[in-house]
């Protein structure tokens, strides 16, 4: 019971928002058109909703997110794990990965859409470059972290170094790993509507842009509830996975849903 | 079971430019089945012996024999276990589990839970098999990293002052718990330590180092579980003290 009173209270304010709203509105605070009624964006919903729209762009960008977030996971894993274990390499990979860490993925838009088009390997690789790093860093930092002490335990049972791997290092990283994965989404989220909103011909950065050519301030307000509603739902249902899989408890001070 | 030998073993350290002795030339004969305790201060060398003899560090010079009492070939296939100072339980693993952890991948997955079980009963963890690390007292879990090191089956038990991080009652009763299963099992343990009593209240024979150096060896020919007012264990007890009093010098 407690603890739904205390989750209770995130609700607090949202809720306060939703009620200046209102009034705002009612109150004719604003003007209708930089802020639209509740009542408008409610309906625009609902249409956008019945008319499968909305299901189409969110269907696109949930796509793309999941894809790139796919394959920077396949990237960043594994050369994480190669420079994590074989920590001499950090000296070839380091200057290179940290100068192409500093460039906001949104910042190659061009160059992306000069070599490959408009099309998906565009957007998809602004999602891969957004979302590798906190993958990668955080394996490698997980690594270097894992206690010396638990890997003497395993030398001290004359554990291999593969079995070493396997029971000990894999293990002890998987929080690491999964909360790279949490921030990388994330990161992916944001980059994706970025990159839609500069070319796309379909997903909710798509349709925001198009509203603001139609002059749609309302289509505008549910594209950007939408990706909130989208966002949160992914990380909460990561953070769910993320309890699934470590649940002595080790990550859940490092989340919010707690 | 295994006994070992050890000959002139010298472990050197050199930090900068400075060379020095942790072990400076130690023999020492430990024999199959016996409780044998170390005792010294901070620096003396006995974590590092420890260390060398469980393999964990390479010596810079002298040899590490393994003896058995079933003949040159069991020596040769000897197990040593280790509980260290700190439980050091793997997080996201439960109790059953950590105690398991050695023969995970052990294809005899009856054997193991076999062993388990009989861990857990011995070390009366049984109702806490399924919880993690995080959920159960210091006690306990070095309890569950004693019983990880028994589910082992070691042959030579080495525990590097298992029960210097836990309160009064907790150490009592887990030396008590501790010369329980000497008693039943039949391992050959090694002790180190740097509390004298404990050492004296463990140990067939405790053995006093100071800077690395092998001083003396006390026999302790008292039955087990030990009155600790009684006047012959107060008597080996403070001859240890004056002994390593006597040979405090600076550490080099």
């Amino acid at each position: 019971m407690q603890t739904y009173l205390q989750r209770l209270k995130g609700l607090y304010i949202p809720l306060l928002l939703l009620i200046a709203w209102f009034a705002g509105t009612g109150l004719g605070l604003w003007n209708p058109y930089i802020i639209p009624p509740p009542a408008k964006v409610l309906a625009t919903g609902k249409q956008l909703i019945m008319s499968g729209v909305l299901f189409k762009h969110a269907a696109v960008s949930l796509y793309r997110v999941f894809a790139g977030f796919g394959i920077a996971f396949m990237l960043a894993l594994p050369l994480g794990i190669l420079i994590g274990m074989n920590r001499r390499l950090v000296r070839f990979t380091e200057p290179t990965l940290e100068f192409i860490r500093h460039i906001p993925p949104l910042a190659t838009i061009p160059m992306l859409i000069l070599w490959f088009g408009i099309d998906e390997t565009s957007k998809l690789t602004i999602i891969v470059l957004a979302t590798f790093f906190p993958i990668y860093l955080n394996t490698v930092n997980g690594i270097i972290h894992c206690d010396p002490k638990l890997l003497e335990v395993g030398r001290a049972f004359g554990f291999s170094s593969r079995k070493q791997f396997w029971r000990i290092i894999l293990p002890a990283i998987l929080p690491y790993i999964l909360i790279g994965m949490r921030l990388g989404l994330g990161y992916s989220w944001r980059s994706l509507i970025g990159a839609e909103l500069i070319a796309a011909a379909a997903g909710i950065g798509y349709m925001i842009l198009d509203a603001e050519q139609l002059s749609r301030p309302d289509i505008i307000v549910v594209g950007i509830l939408t990706i909130g509603i989208l966002g949160s739902v992914i990380d909460y249902g990561f953070f769910r996975l993320t309890r699934y899989f470590t649940p002595w408890g080790e990550s859940e001070e490092k989340h919010g849903w707690g | 079971m295994a006994g070992v030998n050890l000959s002139q073993l010298t472990k050197r350290y050199t930090i900068g430019e400075h060379t020095f002795a942790a072990l400076d030339g130690v023999d020492l004969s430990i024999a199959d089945g016996s409780c044998t305790t170390i005792v010294g201060r901070s620096g003396c060398g006995k974590t590092t012996l420890l260390r060398l003899m469980g393999g964990l560090e390479e010596a810079t010079s002298g040899r590490i024999d393994f003896t058995s009492s079933a003949g040159p070939q069991a020596s040769r296939s000897r197990r040593i276990g280790i509980v260290f100072q700190e439980p050091r339980l793997m997080p996201w693993l439960t109790v059953a589990q950590n105690i398991a952890f050695a023969r995970l991948d052990d294809p005899d997955r009856d054997l193991t839970r076999t062993m388990v079980n009989r861990s857990l009963q011995m070390l009366g963890l049984e109702k806490f098999r399924d919880a993690y690390p995080a959920q159960i007292s210091g006690g306990m879990a070095q309890r569950v990293a004693l019983g990880r090191t028994l589910c082992y089956d070691p042959d030579l038990i080495l525990m590097d002052e298992p029960f210097g991080a836990l309160d009064y009652f907790t150490r009592k009763k887990l030396q008590n718990e501790m010369i329980d299963l000497f008693l039943s099992q039949g391992k050959t343990f090694l002790l180190v330590t740097h509390d004298v009593e404990e050492a004296v209240y463990l140990g067939q024979r405790v053995i006093v180092l100071e800077a690395g150096r092998l001083i003396r060896e006390f026999p302790v020919d008292l039955p087990y579980r030990r009155k600790r007012t009684a006047p012959a264990f107060l008597a080996i007890q403070e001859a240890i003290f004056a002994l390593i009093l006597e040979a405090e010098q600076p550490f080099s």
